[in-house]
């Protein structure tokens, strides 16, 4: 059966993974690979008096030990981690050097560097490191981050973002709530951690670097500039990925170090980071506390919402790092037609872990903020909470809806949507009558309700390649890679639809930087959007060669021929054929030459995103607390969602489950705790607790298509992070409720301890 | 930072126990885990401190200092610091300790700020630091009674802290944490 945009097809990567043939980071063994293995600083704050390498360079195995002066004295110059977006001139002199040479700021960070014939006696030498250290007092809450000993000479606040538009109404509303909510730092934990395998090819003096993913293009150039190299001499490979949610992929101080090892070395290097490491080095995220309002009349009309809040960058601000103050700043509205609203964003370092974007950055943390805000208001109202919703969302009329604010660098504009309908539709799903009956009868339940935006297809462009091979199968390659999203499933089928072929007749190429010269990256929900735009451009582009080649064959004109089963044929002559692959085969140097085409058929076409796009959505849950322990028990969750088009149904629910299980560990479970110097308390899954099966509710989808965007081809909008969003908002709603107390649960994870004693 | 405080009794007087505790290197081996003890100066040691706590081996090198000693009182304080270049792990930590008498019995009270830092710290929140510390001192205190009791001054000397294996303090602790934890909630 050709596989159509539209149906339910099962994943090409699965087979695969499941077999156990896939080959990860860890898995790549090129001839002389030596293991690499970072030595991190045990003290979160304080200046370096010594890192003594002699004991680990006598060790057995050791190839070399190196610390920051090496590093400097290799290039003559210590590489700092340079920001991937826009970012003001502020965040300068926050920003990571690759290895700390004269201070260290967090736990965690690396001073040095083993290079070992195996990972054991890396491991071991890197024990016989003495780091000697000087603690300087740490600085820990984010909200009182400017008044500690400063991190930075420049100080502890990094820069003030500020967003807003409409009148001044909080002097004189009717209504007018103040509170504190806060989300407390945790992050994306995939279950493969970071790793990479640089090989060195002496052949061509060049570096290929194994296991890179979300963005290779944009670390390739960073890579090249910190090396001195040429982008031409660097190659960056994808493999298998077990899990990216944002935080893997991006540049970190391994992704130069281990590079410029195996350099130095002229030799191939590897390096897999441990589950403890990843605790400690890899981007953590959420950390806010808000000072927020909510401002309304009597009636449920909202007049404005504010808030100032604190955002913890840890001890560095990483590649992209601001982009989550940024968008909480611009999300914080949220879907509703708010006459006024006023956000200041302090970035602020601490001496913890450095964060940057998880699944639906700035989009959780603020729509826990602005959802909590509506409730409380409701409940002061005494207004049924759905009904303020109902109230004060933008309606499909006033689309397009421009709002006076930028983000990422864009103006916002949200240009189609049908908030009213999907919030009905959810509320008809979850039928509130049983919940009601059971309340009644004395039982601690209630239901919780959350709207959002999300938002898609960053910009500014992604690529898309698509060539029939002579034999006839269909090869994609995109600037996008998979990260374990299924985008190898999605571009197979946006090119099989267009070709009318079978799903297996096409093959996603894995990502290798040699043959996709240009690419932008997997995040940001963009994948489809971008990629599958490129990509269905290209297999037009592909069509029209085959179109115009198989009309002079046939001798027909073009418009004559139509798509079916892989190849093209007259209309209402169905043996009057020729395959794509037998068009191909055909097309070869010597017939294309006379032709005056080029050989083949092949093309590869750049989708420009002119305009971002905010898919919406709807999250409500069922949630009862347990009367002894008061243990939040999550029964349903009802993902609402509109996806504009969905290329394959069943994957936009893999999604929407897979991120909702996310927000679940970020309202109940998951947390960093940091003690009072600094020392992260969390460094294993002892500590760090996910959502397993047993946590996981019912969750039941309600996918819609009421609108698709117009600014892709597709008509689609991303599914990346919508399943997340809204969770944690829904879930503290749900509990609030029912315990029958409104405001409860303003921080997170939900302190069970509020919820053991009390009562309905 | 871990706050600990721990008092025991020794069944001899004030006086006999404030000498012994003058005695450095000798109360030095009635501590678990303390090995090489020097004098560097006037009240000032160095050595070495062993601690198994469950995954983690730490032999912490370090220096301490007695400072404020009070013949009248009875009391002192010590300033700790020391690291274990192993595992990155630090320690420093301000003591008192003071003794009161009661009757033929001795009370002796320690209070001690500790700041951890590295692997060990992660263990510091749950309170195991605290309880590891109450079975650290429940050998030390069992020691010194011995010690003082002893016939000769040979016999003395030769009464160490038996070892006290890691993971046993560490299951202890464990077990004392646990049942506080249970304690905690039934009261509340």
């Amino acid at each position: 059966m050709p596989a159509k945009i539209g149906d339910s097809l099962r994943r090409v990567e699965d087979v695969n993974l499941i077999r156990g043939e896939a080959i990860y980071a860890a898995d790549v063994r090129v001839p002389g690979q030596l293991s690499a293995y970072i030595v991190r600083s045990p003290v979160p704050h304080g200046t370096i008096v010594d890192v003594d390498l002699e004991d680990a360079r006598s060790m057995p195995g050791v190839v070399a030990a190196w610390r920051a002066a090496d590093v400097i004295g290799d290039l003559g110059y210590m590489p700092i981690i340079q920001p991937r977006v826009s970012f003001e001139e502020a965040v300068v002199p926050y920003l990571q050097p690759v290895i700390a040479h004269d201070r260290v700021r967090y736990a965690g960070e690396p001073v040095a560097l083993i290079v070992a014939t195996d990972r054991y006696a890396a491991e071991d030498a890197g024990d016989a490191v003495f780091v000697d250290v000087d603690p300087l007092d740490a600085v820990i809450s984010c909200a009182h981050a400017a008044e500690g000993d400063a991190l930075f000479a420049e100080g502890n606040e990094i820069t003030v973002l500020h967003a807003g538009f409409g009148p001044p109404v909080f002097d004189d509303a009717p209504i007018i709530i103040q509170t504190e909510l806060s989300t407390t730092r945790h992050s994306g934990v995939p279950m493969e951690t970071r790793g990479l395998v640089v090989e060195f090819d002496g052949a061509t003096d060049s570096l290929v670097v194994h296991g890179s993913t979300k963005v290779p293009h944009s670390n390739r150039d960073q890579l090249a500039i910190h090396l001195g190299l040429s982008p031409a001499r660097i190659r960056m490979k994808e493999t298998a990925v077990g899990g990216g949610f944002g935080v893997r992929g991006e540049f970190y101080p391994e992704d130069f170090l281990i590079a410029w090892a195996a350099l130095r070395l002229r030799q191939s290097v590897g390096w897999i980071e441990d589950r403890r490491e990843h605790f400690l080095a890899t981007n953590q995220s959420r950390e806010q506390f808000h000072r927020a309002a909510i401002a309304g009349d009597e009636e449920g009309r909202i007049l404005g919402l504010r808030s100032e809040f604190w955002a913890d960058m840890g001890a560095y601000v990483r590649t992209h790092g601001i982009r989550v103050p940024d968008l909480t700043l611009s999300m914080l509205p949220g879907p509703y037609d708010i006459g006024a609203y006023e956000g200041i964003g302090h970035c602020v370092v601490t001496n913890k872990t450095p964060t940057a974007t998880y699944r639906a950055p700035g989009r959780f943390e603020s729509c826990f903020v602005r959802e909590r805000l509506i409730d409380m208001y409701a409940a002061r109202i005494g207004m049924d909470r759905f009904e303020v919703r109902r109230r004060n969302l933008i309606r499909p009329h006033q689309m397009p809806f421009t709002r006076e604010l930028q983000s990422t660098g864009e103006p916002v504009v949200y240009n189609e949507g049908n908030y009213p309908k999907l919030l009905e539709d959810v509320v008809g799903r979850l039928g509130t009558q049983e919940v009601d009956r059971r309340r009644a009868a004395g039982e601690r339940v209630g239901v919780g309700i959350a709207m959002f935006l999300e938002k898609s297809g960053l910009g500014p462009w992604e690529s898309g390649a698509v060539t029939i091979a002579p034999q006839g199968s269909v090869i994609v390659r995109s600037g996008c890679s998979s990260v374990g999203q299924g985008l190898r499933t999605v571009l197979s089928q946006i090119a099989a639809d267009v070709f009318d072929i079978e799903l297996c007749d096409v093959r996603v190429e894995m990502l290798d930087t040699n043959y996709t010269t240009y690419g932008t990256g997997s995040y940001a929900s963009r994948s489809t959007a971008t990629a599958g735009s490129a990509v269905h451009m290209a297999a037009q582009e592909v069509l029209e060669q085959a179109r115009n080649f198989a009309a002079t064959e046939l001798e027909v004109e073009p418009q004559d021929l139509v798509v079916r089963s892989g190849g093209l044929e007259v209309t209402g002559a169905p043996d009057l054929r020729l395959s794509f692959g037998e068009i191909a085969t055909k097309l070869d140097p010597v017939t294309a030459t006379k032709r005056g085409v080029l050989p083949g058929l092949r093309a590869e076409q750049f989708f420009h995103v002119k305009k971002l796009t905010y898919p919406y959505g709807c999250h409500a849950a069922v949630v009862r607390i347990d009367e002894e322990t008061g243990e939040p028990r999550v029964e349903r969750l009802i993902l609402g969602y509109d996806v504009g088009r969905a290329i394959n149904p069943m994957l936009v629910e893999g999604q929407l489950h897979g991120g909702a299980l996310q927000g679940l560990g970020g309202a109940l479970l998951e947390r960093f705790v940091y003690d009072a110097e600094g020392n992260p308390l969390v460094t294993s899954f002892m500590d760090y607790l996910m959502p397993t099966c047993a946590e996981a509710p019912e969750m039941e989808t309600v996918v819609t298509e009421d609108a698709p965007t117009t600014t892709n081809p597709l008509g689609v909008k991303g599914v990346g992070e919508g399943g997340l969003t809204g969770v944690a908002a829904a879930v503290a709603s749900a509990i609030d409720h029912a315990i029958g107390a409104p405001g409860t649960v303003r921080s997170l994870p939900v302190d069970i301890s509020l919820l053991a004693g009390a009562s309905r | 930072m871990p706050h600990i405080t721990q008092t025991f009794s020794v069944d001899r007087p004030i006086q006999t126990v404030w000498d012994f505790f003058q005695d450095v290197p000798a109360v030095a081996t009635c501590m678990p885990g303390v090995e090489g003890l020097d004098s560097v100066g006037e009240n000032a040691y160095k050595g070495r401190m062993s601690i198994k706590l469950g995954p983690i081996n730490a032999k912490f090198d370090g220096q301490a200092k007695i400072e404020n000693l009070d013949e009248t009182r009875h009391s002192g304080a010590i300033t700790a610091k020391a690291a274990d270049r192993q595992g990155g792990s630090r320690a420093s930590a301000q003591v008192t300790y003071s003794l009161t008498p009661e009757g033929a019995v001795t009370k002796v009270d320690i209070v001690a700020d500790i700041t951890l830092q590295g692997a060990m710290a992660q263990f510091g929140r749950t309170g195991l630091i605290q309880e590891v510390s109450s079975q650290l001192t429940k050998e030390f205190a069992s020691c010194i009674e011995q010690k003082l009791a002893a016939p000769s001054i040979e016999e003395a000397a030769g009464i160490q802290a038996s070892e006290v294996r890691g993971l046993q303090v560490f299951w202890q602790g464990f077990r004392g944490w646990l049942k506080n934890l249970f304690r905690r909630k039934r009261n509340s």
